[in-house]
């Protein structure tokens, strides 16, 4: 777990500007340096956030895979991703067209992989 | 070997030094710039990693098909429940992301964008051209009439959809058969597709040379590998066609029923008059006389518009497109084949014309390209600009027929009319417009080396004199675009009417000189000339009005900002355009009776010395007929119209003054709102100029608090007055045009309007009324609700 947060530490070349109370309709919850750590957030919300600017795969409705960074994301788990690249079928050794940022509707998701090293019980495997 | 460890360092350092030195002396000034320019980026952080690693994204160095660099987990019902937790509206996204991003995306599964969407796996890859031919899908001999015409009719309504602004690879080269043309055995289908082939890129240079096209007119790039693969030689297409049609004749006579086969010759008639007529608008640049040119050109396109109706009615002879199918003509179209190809940011999804509007588009637009080929009849600048703003206001919306004018008229920047330089279209311009004697050839005036000097240097030298050239090309662009462009052209007439100016008045120093030197007749024609100022005065105030109005075409303007906008040209512009016009109408009486009362004198004393005497009678000839012809008053229409349009700004500025202090007029909450920063934002380009000098804010502001004192009934009649008086001046007006006519029943509607709120009417509510431009682009109808 350590690892994820290597963006953190980096950006904590500055002091970390006191957290700023965000009114309730433009609340936004960030990576950012200055929320990072910040532990009163939300169990889910801190998960949302370790995952932001990481590499997503969506599998969409229609059988297409996408993947790419993960970038933004709301209750409705509509998705954006950046410098993603679209593939027709799951499989290996296929040219992916590359699309650039997308949203992905999140009726239209079917499942979502993010690319991480395995929990330590099925790293043991590799 | 002590010293061939010591040498090289030694060497480096003089050569650095010699090349230093060398550098001092040459660069030392763009050196300092560049270590300046050098510092100011690291202080401006680039090296902040946020920075850095928004450049590395931007430049796609990161490549995304590596991942994933661990393993894929599935997060599925994780990532559900981590995003039910947020609330409605609120984000969670990565802190490099922005509004631009978000604008930038592209939706998926929406239709319009994603262009990937329901791609069934199973599905083969769409078909190429030999895989077509292998799979026995696609005709290259012996194609029936019917499939024929079916394609033919395809590619017209291709060609059309690609000069609506769609990609030339997703609408005309979804055809198989312009892949490969040569490999067609079917004489006409081949010669067809030849053709169409030429065609586009004939027509891609035309508007490549006028240059008005823009990203959302018109799809410069598309894959020209598709058109590289066999040789343009667009000099053979029309006689190619015409043999394939002689051809065609020959058989149909041998035929009982040859309707069918005739419908395929009046395509391939139509595709042959219709290039050639496109074809010989590239070539204007390199025609003899332009008039020949243009008179082929028309001829062509009349053949072309004669054969339309006979197209129009034969289209239910072809093969038609199959219901629910995208393929524009059952055989020989592919419409996917180039859609993972297209670049991701591409306007995705299209939909081509059918054929029916598409002939229409090409009916229209032929008789676009017999409109714009008047040109040629305009032969000086005034009614050239003119005629390009008619222009625009009819055809504006198509790139094509813009830029086929444009070609049409000049064929580069320099030169007008086929080979006529600019300058001296522009020299002859100011002479028609109010013909200063000094660019009378026959006034000896002209004659005088001081005087030519100073012409040449204004006409040659100055060079904002583009501008003028840039006012035209501008009137070729889309009417959106046409704004910022005109925005920029303002700010140059400054520099040109200074330099008018002072050609004006070295020629009144030069008035002076001559009437010392007791040189009468030259003294007389230099004095008080403001010719040049003027001319260029009038066209700086034509530009600032097409301008400002074209804000209520292009919807900029909010209600509450309407009575400023009206203002301005109602108590200045329209002003400045009359008077403009009155002074240029006054200087040619002048001469025009001067010259009368000279040539009387001679006529008079015909005694007198030959050279005077000659002048006279040439004077006598070159003025004279004008005058017949021309009437004295060459502008009155066009003074009596702004007199109208004065009218009209007046009554809607009173109106909007009425209708804000009737509290009518619903204006910005006072947190959001700075009146100042609207009204300068509003009238930015007029700032750089020194004439006519801008008005500040404050000044606006008191004429206005000025005029709204009156009550609100009293400012009601006062605009009802307004619009009176634009309806007296119209109804004055003969043979009116439709616009006329419609300003006439605006003048008319809104003068009721304002009668009923000054009688009262509906007091207690303080309802918005409507303001339709539907009659009138600058001018509403006022509609209470």
């Amino acid at each position: 777990m350590t690892d994820l947060s290597v963006t953190g530490s980096q950006m904590q070349v500055k002091a970390p500007p006191p957290p700023t109370p965000i009114s309730e309709p433009f609340r936004i919850t960030t990576n950012a340096p200055h929320q990072i750590n910040d532990e009163t957030l939300s169990p889910g919300r801190r998960r949302l956030q370790k995952w932001l600017g990481r590499v997503l795969r969506i599998k969409i409705s229609d059988g297409r895979i996408l993947v790419g960074f993960f970038n933004c994301t709301d209750r409705d788990a509509n998705i954006v991703l950046s410098m993603c690249a679209e593939y027709l079928v799951e499989g290996e050794g296929q040219e992916p067209r590359l699309l650039g940022n997308v949203m992905v509707p999140g009726k239209h998701i079917v499942s979502l992989n993010i690319d991480e090293p395995k929990p330590a019980s099925s790293s043991l495997f590799l | 070997m002590n010293a061939s460890i010591l040498d090289p360092p030694d060497f480096q350092a003089a050569t650095a030094a010699a090349a230093a030195a060398a550098r001092a002396h040459t660069e030392q000034t763009d050196l300092d710039l560049a270590e300046q320019e050098q510092w100011s980026m690291s202080e401006c952080g680039f090296m902040d990693p946020e920075v850095q690693r928004t450049i590395r994204s931007a430049s796609g160095a990161e490549d995304i098909t590596q991942y994933p660099l661990h393993g894929w987990v599935d997060v599925t019902a994780e990532f559900h429940e981590a995003c039910a937790e947020l609330l409605p509206g609120e984000l969670a996204q990565d802190m490099l992301f922005g509004l631009f991003e978000a604008m930038s995306a592209i939706e998926i599964m929406d239709p319009k964008m994603d262009v990937g969407m329901g791609f069934d796996k199973q599905d083969l890859p769409p078909p190429s051209f030999e895989a077509a031919v292998a799979m026995g899908v696609i005709k290259l001999d012996e194609l029936t009439t019917a499939e024929l015409i079916g394609i033919f009719d395809a590619l017209f309504a291709c060609f059309v959809s690609w000069l609506e602004g769609n990609s030339m690879d997703q609408v005309l080269f979804t055809c198989l058969y312009l892949h490969a043309p040569a490999q067609i055995q079917d004489r006409p289908l081949r010669a067809f597709c030849t053709a169409v082939r030429n065609l586009i890129a004939v027509v891609k240079n035309i508007i490549v040379m006028a240059g008005v096209n823009e990203e959302e007119d018109f799809q410069l790039y598309g894959n020209s590998a598709l058109l590289a693969a066999e040789k343009a030689q667009p000099a053979s297409i029309a006689p190619m066609l015409k043999e394939v049609e002689d051809s065609l004749v020959r058989k149909c006579k041998q035929l009982s029923s040859p309707e069918d086969s005739m419908s395929v010759v009046h395509r391939l008639r139509f595709m042959r008059h219709l290039f050639q007529a496109i074809y010989q608008v590239e070539l204007m640049a390199g025609a003899d006389s332009a008039e020949e040119a243009i008179n082929d050109i028309y001829k062509n396109l009349n053949v072309a518009s004669e054969l339309m109706p006979l197209i129009r009615r034969t289209i239910d002879r072809g093969t038609q497109p199959v219901d629910g199918s995208e393929a524009p003509n059952p055989m020989g179209f592919s419409p996917r084949i180039h859609d993972r190809s297209q670049p991701p940011t591409f306007p995705r999804s299209i939909k081509i014309r059918d054929r029916p509007s598409s002939y229409q588009f090409l009916e229209e637009m032929i008789s676009r390209f017999k409109y714009a080929c008047k040109i040629i009849r305009h032969k000086d600048y005034y009614s050239a600009l003119n005629f390009f703003i008619e222009y625009s206001r009819k055809s504006g919306q198509c790139i094509l027929s813009r830029s086929v004018l444009q070609s049409l008229f000049s064929s580069s920047i320099r030169l007008v009319h086929g080979k006529q330089p600019m300058k001296q279209f522009l020299r002859h311009s100011v002479q028609i417009f109010n013909s200063p004697p000094v660019l009378n050839a026959k006034h000896p005036v002209a004659s005088d080396p001081k005087v030519q000097q100073h012409l040449e240097t204004f006409f040659r030298y100055c060079i904002n004199m583009n501008t003028f050239n840039q006012f035209i090309r501008i009137c070729g662009f889309n009417r959106a675009r046409q704004r910022d462009k005109l925005a920029r052209l303002i700010e140059n007439f400054d520099t040109i009417q200074v330099d008018a100016a002072r050609l004006d008045s070295l020629m009144n120093q030069l008035a002076n000189e001559r009437a010392l030197e007791g040189n009468e007749l030259h003294a007389t024609a230099l004095k008080h000339s403001t010719h040049f100022s003027t001319w260029v005065l009038y066209n700086c105030f034509r530009a600032m009005l097409i301008f400002l109005m074209s804000g209520f075409e292009l919807e900029l303007y909010a209600v509450h900002e309407f009575l400023y906008i009206y203002w301005y040209p109602y108590e200045f512009l329209v002003g400045f355009l009359v008077s403009a016009l009155t002074r240029t109408e006054n200087i040619l009486l002048a001469q025009e009776e001067y010259a009368e009362h000279q040539s009387k004198i001679q006529a008079n004393g015909s005694s007198s010395g030959g050279g005077g005497n000659n002048s006279g009678k040439n004077r006598n000839k070159t003025a004279k007929p004008r005058k017949n012809k021309k009437q004295q008053r060459p502008y009155r229409c066009e003074i009596v119209y702004y007199h109208a349009l004065l009218s009209l700004c007046g009554g809607m500025y009173k109106a909007m003054a009425a209708l804000t202090k009737d509290g009518r007029v619903r204006l910005p909450m006072s947190k959001f709102d700075n009146e100042e920063i609207r009204y300068n934002r509003r009238f930015l380009p007029f700032v750089t100029l020194t004439s006519p000098p801008p008005v500040s804010y404050a000044e606006f502001k008191n004429i206005r608090d000025h005029m709204m004192r009156p009550s609100v009934e009293e400012l009601y009649t006062l605009a009802a007055k307004h619009f009176d008086q634009a309806r007296n001046v119209l109804e004055s007006i003969q043979n009116p045009e439709q616009e006329i006519l419609d300003l006439l029943q605006i003048a008319r509607t809104n003068f009721v309007v304002m009668n009923v709120l000054a009688r009262g009417h509906q007091k207690g509510l303080k309802r918005q009324p409507d303001f339709d431009f539907s009659k009138h682009n600058y001018f509403p109808i006022i509609k209470l609700k």
